[in-house]
């Protein structure tokens, strides 16, 4: 006996005689399995309609409220400070830093600027768009558009503004999840083009080649050679220092713990970050410095997580960026040496750049 | 000469016969749709909403997804064993479909704190835990022993349908609503809460109406297990799953090692999920009847041999495209060929009154194996590199294949 089903379209065929009223037991049974659908799916429907109706927070709004005017970053030669700001990419300068900021209107996850060319990392906009690295000259014109895959992380440049090293987290599928992975590229930033990809460098430890299925990189900062780098190397859950030789293609393994270095103008220290052991829940980090030369560490004044790659001030001062009970981050500084109290740089900005010292 | 499988403790219900139900096999096929449509919905959005929601690292993430996958193992026993013991497979699968569907809720209302999001997830795993056996009893119970293999094949193709809708419909919510992981959630909870009303409303129990059993039939789960293992054709089921299972790359790293071997973009590794799952669903179920009509045992064997094949295209050189599109058939078809068709050949070592918990043995045993061997693999690799781990694991498997073959050609056919 073939029965239609009209909730399905489906032919179902029992393969026995029903027993007696099996007929009408059956029909009720459909009836109410079909209400049950039309009700669960305009419960879900609805549910979609009115959050679609709530208002996120809209970028159009915030960049009409911009003013572009003062906003050339080569327009003069006094130190100033490039930062994310809530109306958009703004400028102050260094000794005026909490003073009025002149901004345009790019949304930026993570931005750095050096001699005439930025780039900015810019989240993807929905699940299906990719994020992108925007290159832009020092009157905020774009220059390139690079896809970029995952979610952006973290952006440095050589200083000389050649190279730009983009960390981004390799979003896969459920299956891939436990190898939720960091991908570090090099990009030729005046050709717009990724020319190296982390990955695919020589590492070594001690003299030996390693290489591991769950390497990860990420944190890259530049020496002033614009050919040697500071990186961190994730793996078996260490996190390592590495120095690496752009040229070479190749990495060595320096130390253990020290994640995220940002190196000194001076060269001779490294900020970095480090995890706080023991506990559960959500990681957090003290933020520390590295002197190369003697290898010792003084962790810095502030007491919060920082999870950030600092930026320096000067050779005394790093800033950091932390997240604020309102989820938005302000920048800050202290000094470098483990002395003093922060002190709050500017509120309500992260991915803060120095330029032009 | 084979020894009698009636080694094992016999209850009344081996002695009902069981007309096969098609409709319930389908029922079931449904319920395992909407509820993958459910589950893999959050599993997709999962990495992001963590990171980026909730201010975990991807670190913790993979620890977190790691521990996900044991709690299943450690439950589905106990589901397996329970439904035996009351003789109510679908009672108890209900109840894993709805451990399943409130979590869904649970998610919801936990936006803002991880330890009430992960939680919920967990009880998300312990639903699906508890539900697998009885589930799988079910469709063996429902199917003619001829028909058992394509039976599992039908369900399984429908599973995966759901499993690949999943990721589609919760990205398309995300693209329309931009950040609304509520949406998501509620969505997921509307499509579970449909897989539970088709389970209620449309598949019967199996066998129906019995009587829970009485307490000298209701052996402790050591009883169980040692009682099973003196049937000699379990004990060949259980071996060579286990067996085989050890030398089986997981699908993640078989698309790593991929990806590594090739300039493949990382981009793309969805889609490689994608395309391996379009391929097994749509050989499930010829596969499956070409198992109950050659010999399941056989047939589980020539999907090691596909999956050797695998091995062999990640270790040649050629083009990217045509190695890849090779390797996902090959994936495919080697899913289509022992997903299923391992159940099915556990179905059939296993008595009536112990199927669910035989069942769920058999699952979580070849599920450790396999994590024996993502271990073993990520170990030689380590130590020798991706060329040789895969290498090994070639010669391994070809090994156990023909051990197993082996021992599979000295019995009479239909053995297994």
């Amino acid at each position: 006996m073939r029965t239609q089903d009209p909730c399905r379209g489906e032919v179902v065929t029992p393969a026995t005689l029903p027993p007696a009223g099996g007929q009408a037991s059956r029909r009720r049974r459909v009836a109410v399995f079909c209400a049950l659908c039309v009700v669960l799916l305009s419960v879900a429907l609805g549910y979609g309609v009115q959050a679609a109706g709530r208002t996120t927070r809209d970028a159009e709004t915030a960049r009409a409220a911009a003013a572009p005017a003062g906003a050339n970053l080569g327009a003069s030669t006094k130190a100033r400070v490039l930062f994310q700001g809530p109306r958009g990419l703004s400028v102050v300068p260094l000794d005026d830093p909490q003073g009025p900021q002149a901004s345009v209107p790019f949304e930026c996850d993570r931005v750095d600027f050096a001699q005439g060319l930025g780039v900015c990392l810019t989240p993807r906009r929905n699940i299906i768009s990719p994020s992108s690295a925007i290159i832009f000259d020092d009157s905020f014109n774009v220059i390139h558009t690079l896809g970029v895959p995952g979610l952006p992380s973290r952006v440095r440049l050589s200083p000389d503004g050649r190279w730009a090293a983009v960390t981004s987290f390799v979003d896969g599928h459920s299956y891939a999840a436990e190898f939720f992975s960091t991908k570090t590229v090099i990009i030729d930033v005046e050709r717009g083009r990724v020319v190296h990809d982390l990955e695919r460098f020589t590492v070594t430890r001690q003299g030996q080649t390693i290489s591991e299925v769950d390497f990860n990189f990420w944190g890259v900062t530049f020496t002033s050679d614009n050919n040697r780098f500071y990186a961190t190397l994730g793996t078996g859950g260490h996190r390592y220092l590495v120095e690496g030789d752009l040229g070479a293609r190749a990495m060595k393994v320096l130390r253990d713990d020290v994640e995220c270095p940002s190196l000194s103008p001076n060269g001779q220290r490294i900020a970095f970050k480090r995890r706080v052991p023991g506990g559960i829940g959500p990681v957090t980090w003290r933020l520390s410095v590295l002197d190369i030369e003697s290898l010792r560490e003084t962790p810095l004044a502030e007491s919060a997580s920082v999870d950030d790659q600092a930026e320096w001030l000067d050779n005394d001062q790093v800033l950091y960026g932390i997240r604020g009970p309102a989820q938005t981050t302000s920048t800050w500084s202290t000094p470098a040496d483990g002395t003093g109290t922060p002190r709050l740089f500017i509120p309500d900005a992260s991915s803060t750049v120095v330029i032009g010292e | 000469m084979y020894l009698s499988e009636r080694t094992a403790p016999v209850g009344d219900l081996d002695r009902t016969p069981l007309t096969p139900d098609r409709a319930n096999v389908v029922g079931l096929g449904f319920t395992s749709l909407f509820t993958d449509v459910s589950s893999e919905m959050v599993v997709a959005i999962l990495p992001l909403y963590l990171t980026v929601q909730m201010g975990l690292t991807p670190l913790q993430f993979g620890a977190f997804d790691g521990l996900y996958q044991a709690v299943t193992a450690l439950v589905a026993l106990w589901g397996g064993l329970a439904a035996d013991r009351w003789r109510r497979h679908k009672e108890v699968a209900g109840l894993g479909y709805g451990l399943s569907a409130a979590s869904k809720l649970g998610l919801l209302a936990s936006t803002g704190s991880w330890i009430p999001t992960a939680s919920f997830l967990y009880l998300d795993r312990t639903g699906k835990g508890v539900r697998t056996a009885p589930r799988d009893a079910l469709i063996s119970l429902s199917s003619s022993p001829a028909t058992l293999a394509e039976s599992f094949g039908v369900h399984r193709a429908l599973d995966t349908t759901g499993a690949l809708l999943g990721p589609v419909v919760a990205f398309a919510i995300l693209i329309l609503v931009p950040g609304a992981y509520d949406v998501v959630f509620v969505a997921s909870f509307c499509a579970a809460a449909i897989g539970l009303a088709v389970l209620v409303f449309f598949v019967k129990n199996r066998p129906p109406d019995i009587a829970p059993a009485v307490p000298a039939q209701r052996p402790s789960l050591l009883v169980v297990i040692l009682g099973l293992l003196r049937i000699p054709r379990f004990r060949f089921v259980l071996g060579v799953g286990m067996l085989l299972g050890l030398l089986t790359l997981s699908d993640a790293f078989v698309y790593l090692t991929l990806q590594r071997r090739t300039a493949l973009d990382t981009r793309w590794f969805p889609l490689l999920f994608v395309g391996t799952a379009l391929v097994f669903l749509t050989a499930a179920v010829p596969v499956g009847r070409l198992a109950d009509r050659v010999g399941r045992a056989q047939v589980f064997l020539g999907g090691h041999v596909l999956l050797l094949a695998c091995y062999a295209v990640l270790l040649a050189p050629g083009p990217d495209l045509a190695r890849t599109l090779t390797l996902l058939s090959l994936l495919g078809l080697y899913y289509a060929a022992t997903a299923g068709v391992l159940m099915a050949m556990a179905s059939g070592a296993v008595p009536v009154d112990l199927r669910a918990g035989g069942l769920a043995l058999v699952t979580t045993a070849v599920a450790v194996a396999k994590l024996g061997g993502s271990l073993l693999f990520g170990g030689l690799w380590s130590r020798f590199g991706s060329e040789m781990a895969v290498t090994g694991f070639l010669l391994g498997l070809a090994v156990a294949v023909a051990a197993a073959a082996a021992v599979l050609a000295r019995q009479p056919r239909g053995w297994a």
